[in-house]
């Protein structure tokens, strides 16, 4: 399944965010699964806690990052779909 | 006895790959060793060096475990009764068919999952034809029987290879395959005994064992206090040597002991690039010294440690550890840095880093010191004295207290009023395993700060029923601990 920017986001009560040594890790604590997360990662999951449909966290990444809008919209829903496959987001 | 193939590793679950990646069937395995490495295990992932018999059996490759114990081990009380305990623990940890321990002559035996197990002493080993596979743990010569029960090698063996190889074949064992562990790391083997492990592979495959026979003398010599001669004899038995390490291990001791510190040096040095295996945290009898919680003779080998290597991180750490347990939090803290420094970077090291920051009150540094440990954890680094195999879950994990230290982090977060991360790391120590009363209560109370009600009575609840098991598993400690007692006084 592919996310599409019109999708709401929310994080399941089982998944856990912490940074760590400058780092970031998601855990599913009912799966077990650790999932590392990058500095943009880490940026994009605060911005999804924070605003919860792909489309505002679009705009918000939009006005931090100089990058083409169309690479940050296929970033934005790769990451999301591979967070939603490991059981770490739910879209509704 | 003629032996086709002879495998040496450190590890001894090793054995269990190289017995499935041959194919093997059916087989008895004469398993000499000083434990005996039956430990149930329900998923393979935990496979580790103390159940991967249990996974043969499960998978069908051995039907028989001939145990073999050392000697005196069925003779001494308390040994005998510990060698009972750990029969009747298996047999309750297995699922049927079993069988309940029993006495035959010489021998003890049960039945697990199906599979025989028979204990006995070298002597009395009498093998059935078929498959068999010899497995030998190194440590078995040094575990003098009447020791089995503390588990902890001693400083000399009780048995030479070169003894053990001609009672194995007196026993007429024709094995299909030989498996041999150092068992060096987790403090099993002393490491300047290490070589035991080449030179039994060597003595049951019939060679010449000249370097063996010369460091063996070098032992005496030194035993005798004929020091130069000795050293002769590890120059002489480096030289005759496939793999020198070992030699020039005991020559730097010997040198060290001499007080000719420059030579035992470079001794050490030239160990060490000859297999960088001698490198290990496990080089001295620190860690040891350290179990038994004799400080000052750990300090003492630490010490000797760094005057053979000054840049040795594991004797560093060392005594950040008999610091620690001194409560000299200032020199705990320097010494832990200066491993840091000399490159270790494992969650042990940052843990007590961690502890020595807290006691002198400054909780920020201890939590990012914390916060270390538990990223190299997840990077799958092990704890310098960990056994690699022992992996706990389906995560790289291999660190036995990833849990506690979790729950070490939230407390310090808690006191930097960091409500919700400590929330998110108490989750985390519980998901980790360390489900213990404190920590659901703890939890309870952090969410009853953020009014989060249901959740705060969801985990007093859980507190509730983790004080039962607290209670239980303290009775069960009690009763073995006495049963123990009375078995020994018994027999």
């Amino acid at each position: 399944m592919t996310v599409s920017l019109d999708a709401t986001v929310r994080i399941p009560e089982d998944v856990v965010f912490r940074e760590l040594d400058g780092e970031a890790v998601l855990l599913n604590l009912e799966s077990g699964i650790y999932f590392g997360l990058d500095p943009v990662g880490t940026r994009i999951w605060q911005l999804v806690e924070e605003h919860q449909t792909l489309r505002r966290v679009l705009d918000a990444l939009q006005a931090e990052y100089e990058a083409p809008a169309a690479d940050l919209e296929s970033d934005l829903v790769r990451f999301v779909d591979q967070l939603h496959g490991k059981g770490l987001l739910t879209v509704v | 006895m003629t032996v086709p193939a002879v495998h040496v590793f450190e590890q001894h679950d090793e054995a269990y790959h190289l017995w499935r990646d041959a194919g093997v069937r059916d087989a008895t395995v004469v398993h000499v060793d000083a434990h005996h490495d039956l430990s149930w295990l329900d998923d393979p992932i935990h496979l580790h060096i103390g159940n991967y018999l249990c996974q043969a059996i499960k998978d069908g490759i051995v039907r028989e475990v001939y145990w073999v114990v050392p000697d005196g081990a069925l003779r001494a009380p308390r040994a005998r009764a510990e060698i009972r305990r750990q029969l009747r623990d298996l047999g309750r940890a297995y699922p049927r068919p079993r069988r309940p321990v029993q006495r035959a002559g010489d021998a003890w035996s049960c039945a697990l999952r199906g599979c025989r197990v028979v204990v006995c002493e070298l002597d009395a080993l009498r093998v059935p034809a078929g498959t068999v596979l010899l497995d030998v743990d190194v440590d078995f010569l040094l575990t003098p029987g009447a020791q089995l029960r503390e588990g902890s090698p001693a400083d000399e063996p009780w048995l030479w290879p070169s003894d053990c190889v001609a009672r194995l074949r007196r026993t007429g064992v024709a094995p299909a395959l030989v498996t041999i562990a150092y068992s060096v790391e987790g403090g099993y083997t002393p490491l300047r005994w290490k070589y035991f492990g080449d030179e039994l592979a060597a003595r049951l495959l019939g060679a010449e064992a000249p370097g063996f026979d010369r460091l063996h003398e070098a032992h005496r010599l030194a035993g005798t206090g004929a020091m130069e001669a000795a050293a002769q004899a590890c120059r002489d038995a480096a030289a005759a040597l496939q793999n020198p390490a070992a030699a020039e291990f005991a020559l730097a001791r010997l040198l060290a002991q001499r007080g000719q510190i420059e030579a035992a040096r470079a001794a050490h040095q030239a160990a060490r690039a000859h297999d960088p295996s001698y490198a290990t945290a496990y080089n001295c009898a620190g860690p040891a010294a350290l179990a038994r919680r004799h400080f000052d003779a750990a300090e003492r080998a630490f010490r000797d440690q760094l005057a053979l290597d000054e840049s040795d991180g594991h004797a560093r750490v060392g005594l950040a550890y008999v610091a620690m347990h001194r409560r000299q939090w200032s020199e705990a803290e320097a010494h832990a840095r200066a491993s840091i420094e000399r490159g270790l970077d494992t969650p042990d090291v940052h843990r007590v880093l961690a502890r020595a920051l807290q006691h002198q009150g400054r909780i920020g540094e201890a939590v990012t010191a914390l916060q270390r440990s538990l990223r190299v954890t997840l990077d799958g680094r092990a704890p310098r004295c960990a056994v690699a195999s022992r992996r706990l879950s389906r995560l790289p994990v291999w660190d036995a207290e990833h849990g506690r230290t979790w729950a070490a982090l939230a407390t310090l977060e808690a006191r930097l009023g960091h409500g919700g991360d400590a929330i998110a790391a108490l989750r985390l120590a519980i998901s980790s395993g360390y489900r213990r009363l404190a920590v659901h209560a703890r939890l309870a109370g952090l969410y009853a700060c953020e009014h989060r009600w249901r959740a705060a009575l969801r985990e007093a609840a859980a507190a509730c029923a983790a004080a039962p098991s607290s209670i239980v598993r303290a009775q069960r400690q009690g009763r073995a601990a006495l049963a123990l007692r009375l078995e020994a006084l018994r027999t």
